[in-house]
């Protein structure tokens, strides 16, 4: 991600932190206890989630970790074994789906095959019996905000994938919902379209201000689309934050594991002053700096997790610094926005990831060049922290 | 003599090489053909032969006193004789009549089966209902007949409980058989498996999430069904209605065993006349205008498989 986009996000983040302690109101969505068994299986459980007014939450997880399941319990396709589903702070748990007023994006786009555009965008006026001179007006006005005027009286086999999900789009937002489900909206398009349709979804989304989730396995797609990610495993919440936090600040192991790339540690603290604590990891061959005090005891054991952007090259290693290490270059692969390495360190038997930014004129150090690489005590986060109560 | 061999050996292979790869794309080719080739002479040749030889037959002379039984000619007198008679165009409508009531009958079920079966989510209820369905179209046609007889009689099953049951009294049993109910009855037993088959095949294909979209966008359970389900269902059940309606015309066994004398169709005319009376070209009449009808309705149920609103639609979801 880019600089000025992460910093970006932080402000926005902070500034609906801000208003989000001064409003008491209901959310436009909350979650309580809510869980999904199908028989001993057990699709999600306990999912708390309070989303603000007009944020963009995404739903980030492997295949299988409930994400899915969860959104349509919120739809109401899912009966829910236990727990409440609150839109606008009513309790719609036992309401049937087409009571709820969600609008919902299908991975299939789901468009009726034997609609026009026109028809498909108008059909929840026409079941709320607008009149039809609204529902023309109201149907141009959709149209034109996913970019398809003109297009009305095509049918959607005659319109590519994308078009088809702009329509589908127009349709779930045309009922003007509470909020706005996506199930994977993008994961059928090619990896161009793909990266075009995000901007625009992001674009509507701000447009309409509509309280959205959003469904994905993508972590690149939750990390440029969300105000906040909610990364599940196993039915469960692992992390809710913003995507900045997410992957600066992964709690658990399987976020740390599942956001970007990252080199791992095991170890066992040393020693700790007010502001760093020493790490031996690696069976004692390797003692790492880490940033990180608090409830860091010696002997304690402890996770972290370096990003490869992290770790530096020697001319870029200031003294005095701490975490420096000598190391062979074992493979390199060039990206051309970055060059990735495979770096093992002498004598320690670990292999580490290094990732450099590209620079006009620079070439990818050769396989087999011994260098010397280092990262500061603040790239370490740690993970898996004993809770404080 | 080595140097000779050698160069005879050399100039074999310079040839032979050549030609046997020729040869075996030669063969490559022919294969397809190979493959089809033993069907395709029985359909062809002796089926569509014996249907051509049917066809000009009808156009022959009747000669009762004759020695040859029909005598070459070309008449329309029996396509006319058909047509215009009233009681073979009441042989017409009865059959017409049966088949539609049996597609009806069968549509409904045979939907509400399929559609049942294809939105289950569990794997074993489905393969259940595939099995009661697949078992029942594999038993002989006539074995299904004469369980029917064993059923539908006046001390069949079906009477001994109404009366057991107290429902009618012992000296009103309902009489089934040598009745239209028989056919009825029979007729969409035997036909429903295809119907249900075909149906199934084609409703398989419509996305679950189009109803799923269509409730999010407020159409409760009654309104999904008809906006989207339906007429996403319509080349579904146009192809399952079209099979059935035809096989129902040529219906045969059915109406002969389980109907009386006024539930006779077409085909039992057809055979009387083949083999009683012995009037070849009126028989072969009979027959083409039953294969025109069935034709017709093939023809015109493609049109509307095509059509741009239902087919086409409907393969690109």
């Amino acid at each position: 991600m880019k600089a000025q986009e992460r910093e970006a996000l932080i402000t926005h983040q902070d500034s609906e932190e801000i208003v989000n302690e001064k409003s008491g109101e209901a959310s436009d969505l909350e979650l309580r206890d809510l869980s999904k068994h199908f028989g001993s299986f057990v699709a999600a459980s306990h999912i708390n989630l309070r989303v603000r007014k007009g944020e963009f939450l995404s739903l980030l997880g492997p295949s299988g970790c409930g994400k899915t399941t969860t959104l349509r319990m919120i739809a109401g396709f899912v009966d829910p074994t236990d727990g409440q589903v609150l839109i606008k702070g009513k309790d719609v748990s036992d309401t049937p789906s087409y009571k709820r007023n969600v609008g919902m994006c299908f991975q299939s786009y789901a468009l009726f095959p034997h609609l026009t555009v026109e028809d498909n965008v108008a059909f929840g006026l026409k079941l709320r019996k607008v009149s039809k001179e609204q529902i023309k007006e109201k149907v141009e006005r959709s149209l034109e905000l996913v970019k398809l005027k003109g297009k009305n009286l095509r049918y959607p086999s005659e319109l590519s994938g994308g078009e088809q999900q702009r329509v589908s789009l127009a349709r779930a937002l045309i009922i003007e919902p509470d909020v706005l489900l996506l199930d994977e909206p993008l994961s059928n398009l090619d990896a161009k379209l793909r990266a075009e349709m995000r901007i625009e979804l992001k674009r509507i989304q701000e447009t309409v201000g509509i309280t959205s989730i959003f469904v994905t396995h993508d972590q690149e797609e939750a990390l440029v689309l969300s105000d906040r990610i909610v990364v599940m495993n196993k039915g469960a919440i692992e992390q809710i934050g913003t995507p900045t936090t997410i992957y600066e600040n992964p709690e658990t192991e399987f976020v740390a594991h599942f956001i970007g790339e990252g080199n791992f540690f095991d170890g066992i603290v040393k020693g700790s002053n007010e502001a760093e604590t020493e790490v031996e990891v690696e069976k004692g061959r390797m003692r790492i700096t880490v940033a990180q005090t608090g409830s860091l005891s010696v002997g304690a054991r402890v996770k972290f997790v370096v990003r490869p952007e992290y770790i530096h090259f020697a001319p870029q290693c200031e003294s005095p610094v701490k975490n420096v290490f000598k190391g062979t270059i074992r493979f390199a692969s060039y990206i051309g926005s970055v060059c990735n390495y495979v770096c093992s360190l002498d004598g320690i038997e670990k292999d580490v990831l290094v990732s450099v930014q590209g620079e006009p004129g620079q070439r990818p150090i050769t396989e087999g060049t011994t260098v010397s690489l280092c990262w500061t005590p603040k790239s370490c986060t740690v993970f898996d922290l004993p809770r404080l109560p | 003599m080595i140097c000779l061999s050698g160069f005879l050996m050399d100039l074999q292979e310079s040839k032979a090489v050549p030609i046997q790869r020729s040869l075996r794309r030669r063969l490559k080719k022919l294969t397809p053909l190979g493959l089809l080739g033993p069907t395709f002479f029985f359909i062809i040749l002796i089926y569509t032969g014996a249907l051509i030889s049917l066809f000009v037959f009808s156009f022959y002379r009747y000669m009762p006193s004759g020695e040859t039984i029909m005598e070459r000619a070309f008449i329309l007198d029996h396509y006319i004789r058909f047509l215009s008679d009233p009681y073979y165009l009441n042989i017409l409508w009865t059959t017409t009549k049966f088949s539609l009531i049996i597609t009806g009958i069968t549509l409904l079920m045979g939907y509400t089966i399929s559609y049942t079966m294809v939105r289950s989510e569990s794997r074993s209820f489905k393969r259940l209902i595939l099995m009661v369905v697949l078992i029942s179209s594999l038993v002989a046609v006539l074995a299904r007949i004469y369980s029917w007889m064993i059923i539908l009689g006046e001390e069949g099953l079906l009477n001994n409980s109404l009366v057991l049951l107290g429902i009618i009294s012992n000296a009103r049993r309902i009489q089934f058989l040598g009745k239209s109910y028989g056919v009825v009855i029979g007729l969409s037993h035997i036909l429903l498996p295809f119907m249900i088959f075909t149906m199934a095949g084609v409703l398989r294909r419509i996305d679950r999430s189009v109803e799923e979209a269509a409730q999010s966008l407020g159409a409760n359970k009654v309104q999904t069904f008809l906006k989207v389900t339906l007429p996403l269902s319509m080349p579904a059940i146009a192809s399952g209605c079209l099979l059935v309606y035809t096989l129902g015309i040529s219906a045969f066994a059915v109406p002969l065993l389980l109907g009386g004398p006024s539930d006779r169709m077409i085909s039992n005319y057809i055979y009387d006349e083949f083999l009683y009376v012995g009037n070849f070209p009126f028989g072969s009449a009979m027959a083409f205008i039953l294969l025109f009808i069935s034709l017709f309705i093939i023809l015109g149920q493609f049109k509307v498989l095509q059509s741009k609103k239902l087919g086409g639609k409907l393969d690109a979801s």
